[in-house]
């Protein structure tokens, strides 16, 4: 893990944070059936890349995101928290793409039922339990799509011989 | 090996989850929250408004049909507001002087205060947002928030000096009294998270009707009665149950939401344990 891995991700977070905030509730009316575009990047980049930036750049995340909710921001780091483990174990047993997709959808399932948790609103993962997993379902698509982006920047083992 | 170093990580980052709860009841947490947020909510609102031509374009694609059935009936809705109108301007007669006894008496009940939606509750779980007007510019807790064509969108909840944080109608936490216009029927008006709101505790045989407007109720004790709601969109009275089941659409769709109208003056937070709020 290096210090640019992190600021990269950071950055890159950011920007999915601000596109969260203010261009996705404009594009999907309902909220738990719109994607989670931080958790596809997390799981994205754990799936492509080594994890530890991940780890690191969920805490700055989950300050930004809880700025703006009624919910702590210790709510949202354990939210956040199992998205880089989710995609990496999905990884030791499939490809990068299809690790980044899984990844995603469980990470924002585990990242919807803890805030719902957090909120007191357990009810509403049954009650709209259709929403959620559109929601799942869009986040796996938006983990897809930013691991496709993320895939000419894999680090490569360097020496053309190395076992 | 990567397993132990991962499981490793997650124990570091639940950790730093609970410190950071812990950590949230510090006096200055606050602050530093209304700081961020607004700081996170301005870039995220230029945001929005920098790509509005983009998400209008793509959510209207291949909605020509739609629209133009919506502009017929708009247009259908326009003529019969025009008969309405001639009515009401009537009526404004009556009112003015009713008024102006009314402000010969005391101060105007309420003052509007205008405010712009600077962000969204980033939880998906709950309707929150985030206004560019706190205690500041008069706004406290219990005061109702008006959407377009002033129907209530939601109620203040929380107010920092320079923001406040409004529960909306959708939030599953939010329960305001209403009753039904034509009908005089009354209930409270709950939100379900996702979808229409449900007007509960309504008697299966009472008379509503699908279309039927929805208003707020003074029964509450904390919302200013007659501000529009929405409308009665489906009713079922399941004979087994004690309750209709009613849906209403709101008039207003607050995912859409830029500016809205905070009556201030009128509630306070002397509505605790009654109110907006379940």
């Amino acid at each position: 893990m290096s210090v640019r891995s992190v600021v990269v991700l950071g950055l890159v977070l950011a920007a999915a944070v601000v596109a969260q905030l203010g261009i996705v509730p404009a594009l999907f009316l309902d909220r738990l059936g719109a994607p989670v575009l931080p958790v596809a990047v997390l799981a994205a980049w754990s799936a492509s890349r080594r994890p530890e930036a991940a780890w690191i750049a969920a805490v700055p995340l989950a300050l930004m995101l809880a700025s703006v909710s009624e919910v702590r921001a210790g709510w949202f780091v354990l939210a956040l928290a199992p998205t880089p483990l989710l995609a990496t174990s999905i990884h030791a047993r499939v490809p990068a793409l299809p690790a980044a997709a899984l990844g995603a959808a469980a990470g924002a399932s585990v990242y919807v039922a803890t805030l719902a948790l957090a909120a007191n609103r357990l009810p509403l993962l049954t009650s709209a339990f259709e929403a959620t997993m559109r929601g799942a379902l869009l986040t796996a698509l938006a983990g897809l799509a930013v691991a496709v982006l993320f895939l000419p920047f894999r680090p490569r083992e360097t020496g053309l011989f190395r076992s | 090996m990567a397993l132990t170093r991962n499981f490793a990580w997650l124990t570091a980052m639940v950790a730093t989850g609970l410190l950071l709860l812990i950590a949230s009841t510090l006096p200055v947490a606050p602050a530093l929250e209304a700081w961020t947020g607004a700081l996170v909510g301005g870039v995220a609102t230029g945001a929005r408004d920098a790509s509005r031509p983009v998400t209008d374009l793509l959510l209207h694609a291949g909605q020509l049909d739609r629209l133009s059935e919506e502009n017929a009936r708009l247009r259908g809705d326009v003529a019969r507001l025009e008969v309405e109108l001639a009515a009401l301007r009537e009526q404004d007669r009556a009112t003015a002087e009713v008024a102006a006894l009314i402000e010969a008496v005391g101060p105007q009940p309420s003052t509007p205060v205008t405010a712009s939606v600077v962000a969204r509750d980033a939880n998906p779980a709950q309707s929150f947002v985030v206004l560019s007007r706190g205690a500041s510019d008069g706004l406290a807790t219990g005061q109702a928030v008006l959407g377009p064509g002033a129907a209530l969108v939601g109620v203040v909840e929380d107010v920092q000096p320079h923001q406040a944080r409004v529960r909306l109608l959708s939030d599953v936490g939010s329960a305001v009294a209403a009753v039904t216009q034509r009908s005089r029927v009354q209930g409270a008006l709950a939100g379900a998270g996702s979808g229409p709101l449900e007007l509960e505790f309504v008697p299966l045989d009472a008379g509503i009707d699908v279309g039927d407007l929805v208003i707020t109720s003074a029964l509450g004790g904390v919302l200013p009665a007659g501000l529009p709601v929405g409308r009665v969109s489906s009713v079922a009275r399941p004979e087994q149950e004690l309750f209709a089941s009613i849906e209403v659409a709101p008039l207003v769709d607050d995912a859409r939401l830029e500016h809205v109208i905070v009556l201030t003056g009128v509630a306070s937070t002397a509505a605790a344990g009654e109110g907006p709020s379940r």
